[in-house]
């Protein structure tokens, strides 16, 4: 039993406990939490390179907060839309308690169906951030805690250079115009920061250009570096049929590429499992699922080598934390489809309680994450949000989401409604 | 439900008043000691024989935060050396780690640590995993002494205890098909349905497999498990448990789809592999993973995260007194509708029998029971409030 002596002794209690009452004894019942109040607004940080399209770091930012009667905010770098919150998420969650997570999905999805938790995922950060913080713990060791730092690889999206001409159109963002020596030199840039992985589109209207563009980047960075692709296919609106796919993927092996990311539609379950079964490299996918049902069809039917839950889509970092005991059971890693800047914390801590999850995936231009969030910086008491060493992010030794965030530097930069 | 009272609430609010804490590194805690022993509780030569419930054994995990963890489902003492080996030193919150380097065989243990996390959180532990729901309906599981098949039991005791039983407020009960002449129990079904109700559930438990060595009884085929499952739907049982043999995932799966009343299962599985295998097979209409055989607290809230998207539901195969405290953790987390109590002794209703477990405890309070439903203990950790001077007096020296 701690009383209030033993606790004032033991200082790493203390430290372990930050938000102990010494008052309280163990014997005391415990209070439940209830959330008085949720909301979202955007944070607007002043741009110093002007309107520069080359200029990729994050300066706007979408916000979820949960407030509690514990006297505890939760905050996550997601955004919940103000007539979702109004009609959804406020009836749903203020005076209920913080920690009945389940029940609230439970209601969300009853009153939206199975669609109706994505809604929240942002709000559902926040309040494990609450969670974390009153336990005093990283959300991650509340989740059965697994490992304190995930291999990251960079997806790196160019910016259209006819957008920055002012010219864009659609299929730009095709990387067509972007040169293969261009994403190899990043490559390079990349591998010499330590960061040993990097992800790009396989969009270009020839599917064997991409293939010859992952040959010149393996020749760039030699062996070892780890080249993913990502086909999204419903994203450049067109899906390659299956003979395309399969040469790609033979192209692909010959490179020595990772893997191939949702080669069909997103909610295809039969045609990558055919794929997979076929080829070596890696099919992988999964971002687009929005819930732990079409999770198991995908592992039933083996459609993917790795299942990839986005914590954002499939409705929170505790869906997501579901979904990879799914994949843990039919022996499936499970990595997370990423994010950018500070909206990671909540997937580098559902990422390190998880068995199976090796990687952590950061979106984002030809930048490193580290230039991605400098301007973040601000919005903190810390000088970076997450630290990189050795290309892993490492889990922040702090409760909650892990964001020491500056609550005058909050006020400063929030955007009037 | 729990209304804060002044002096608490006020003494929340200055605990949350240093902010500066929130951003304060955290420290991992460390497990320093682990101790696995049997205690013997004082009680009666009478109401030990009985069944009254005086001997457990108890794992407690210590660690450098100043808190300790207590479970009363402890392993087997010759296991100590090698759960000190694969915990000590190491980070009481990376639970997956240790489970897979071989916590998921202490059992207790596992409940042990999830006691202490949550102490040092200061939540109970179901609220850290999911906190689906905040009580769950308690059925007792009846098993009377003398012959393991209960044939020796009047058809008028059973009738009587689950008269009594309802009484008492409980939803539920199960009993064992046990009998050398299962329509012997069939029988009992009708008699005990006849005077308790359509609103009160009876179960009935085969497990097929372990009366072999106990009452010489055998597996049935699939005719008479098909037979028997009929007779019992007829008579108004709620499920029939384990009619076939553990390692065979077909014949209730063939059994449930030809059958009304539910087919339950699972109770000796560890690990998660054996769950998938029963819900790709649909073995079973309900998964009963064990708190303890299926490897603790997490490896069975991932078991009901599976059978879940299969839509299965999973109900926790039980047990008894102070080591429910594990259990029930896990059915809260998950939102399970009801929790076995096993193995109770009739006459004796569960608090009669557990009453010497209150000895080891400083608040004296096991567990809450309301309307037949067993509450969330509102308490941090698995929610017992252990009292280290009384353990050690019932230490059982050896």
């Amino acid at each position: 039993m701690i009383n209030r002596r033993t606790l004032f002794r033991n200082a790493a209690a203390a430290l372990a406990m930050p938000l102990l009452d010494p008052l309280r004894s163990l014997s005391d019942e415990v209070r439940a939490v209830r959330i008085t109040d949720v909301e979202s607004f955007r944070i607007s940080l002043p741009k110093n390179g002007g309107n520069d399209v080359n200029d990729q770091r994050v300066y706007d930012y979408g916000v979820s907060r949960v407030h509690t009667d514990a006297g505890i905010s939760g905050t996550a770098f997601i955004p919940c839309p103000d007539e979702i919150l109004q009609r959804w998420i406020k009836p749903t969650l203020v005076g209920q308690d913080l920690f009945a997570i389940q029940r609230h999905i439970d209601r969300l999805q009853m009153q939206r169906g199975e669609s109706g938790v994505q809604i929240w995922s942002g709000v559902e950060h926040a309040m494990w951030d609450a969670i974390g913080k009153i336990a005093g713990q990283p959300v991650a060791k509340l989740l059965g805690g697994t490992r304190d730092k995930l291999r990251v690889y960079r997806t790196t999206v160019w910016p259209s250079q006819k957008q920055a001409s002012g010219s864009a159109a659609a299929g730009d963002s095709d990387q067509s115009d972007i040169a293969y020596e261009t994403q190899a030199k990043f490559a390079v840039r990349l591998k010499d920061a330590g960061i040993e992985g990097m992800k790009v589109r396989a969009w270009r209207p020839h599917p064997m250009d991409d293939v010859d563009m992952v040959g010149v980047v393996r020749a760039a960075v030699g062996p070892g570096f780890h080249i993913m692709l990502d086909r999204t296919a419903v994203r450049p609106g067109w899906v390659w049929d299956y003979p395309t796919a399969l040469q790609v993927c033979r192209g692909l092996e010959k490179h020595d590429a990772y893997w191939l990311e949702e080669p069909f539609d997103g909610h295809d379950i039969y045609g990558p499992a055919r794929l997979a079964a076929e080829v070596d490299i890696l099919i992988t996918g999964g971002e687009l699922a929005k819930s732990t049902y079409e999770f198991v069809e995908f592992l039933v039917n083996k459609t993917y080598d790795v299942v990839q839950p986005d914590t954002r889509i499939c409705g929170g970092i505790w869906m997501a934390r579901k979904i990879s005991m799914l994949a843990e059971a039919f022996g499936v890693p499970c990595i997370q489809h990423g994010t950018a800047s500070l909206a990671l914390a909540g997937y580098v801590q559902a990422g390190c309680a998880m068995a199976n999850c090796e990687w952590q995936e950061i979106i984002g231009s030809p930048n490193l994450p580290q230039e991605q969030w400098e301007p973040a910086r601000k919005l903190l008491h810390t000088d970076e949000p997450f630290l990189i060493k050795d290309g892993f992010v490492l889990l922040p030794d702090l409760p909650g989401l892990g964001l020491a965030l500056n609550e005058d530097a909050m006020k400063e930069y929030r955007a009037n409604a | 439900m729990l209304k804060p009272t002044r002096r608490k609430f006020l003494g929340y609010s200055a605990g949350f008043g240093a902010v500066q804490a929130l951003h304060a590194a955290v420290k991992p805690v460390r497990i320093t000691d682990v101790d696995v022993f049997a205690i013997s509780i004082p009680a009666s030569e009478a109401a030990v024989a009985a069944g009254v419930q005086n001997r457990y054994v108890v794992a407690k995990v210590v660690t450098d935060a100043g808190v300790t963890g207590y479970s009363f489902a402890g392993p087997p003492l010759s296991a100590l050396g090698l759960v000190r080996e694969a915990l000590i030193g190491k980070d009481l919150f990376n639970v997956n780690v240790q489970l897979q380097n071989g916590l998921w065989q202490w059992g207790g243990v596992e409940h042990a640590v999830w006691d202490a996390i949550g102490k040092i959180a200061k939540r109970p532990v179901y609220q850290l995993l999911g906190g689906a729901s905040d009580r769950v309906t308690a059925y007792l599981t009846c098993v009377w002494k003398g012959a393991a098949d209960q044939s020796q039991v009047s058809f008028d005791d059973q009738v009587a205890m689950a008269v009594k039983i309802k009484k008492a407020g409980f939803k539920g009960m199960k009993i064992r098909v046990w009998r050398p002449d299962p329509l012997d129990d069939v029988e009992v079904c009708r008699r005990i349905k006849e005077a308790t109700g359509n609103d009160f559930h009876l179960m009935f438990d085969r497990t097929a497999e372990m009366p072999v060595s106990m009452a010489g009884q055998q597996v049935w085929d699939f005719e008479t498990g098909l037979r028997i499952a009929r007779e019992l739907q007829k008579a108004g049982a709620y499920w029939l448990e384990e009619p076939f043999a553990r390692s065979d995932y077909d014949s209730p799966a063939k059994l449930a789809e030809r059958v009304d009343i539910l087919i339950t299962g699972g109770e000796s599985y560890s690990l998660v592999a054996p769950f998938r295998e029963c819900l790709l097979h649909r073995t079973y209409d309900i998964l009963q993973p064990d708190g303890r055989q299926a490897g603790g607290i997490f490896r069975c809230r991932e078991v009901a995260v599976l059978a879940e998207s299969f839509h299965v539901p999973t109900i926790l195969h039980g047990t008894m007194s102070l080591l429910l405290a594990g259990w029930l953790q896990a059915t809260l987390a998950i939102g399970a509708p009801w929790q076995e109590v096993a193995l109770i002794t009739p006459p004796l209703l569960p608090e009669e029998q557990w009453a010497p477990g209150l000895k080891v405890l400083k608040r004296k309070e096991m567990f809450r029971f309301e309307d037949g439903q067993l509450l969330a203990p509102p308490y941090a950790g698995i929610g017992l409030d252990v009292d280290e001077e009384a353990l050690a007096r019932y230490r059982v020296r050896t």
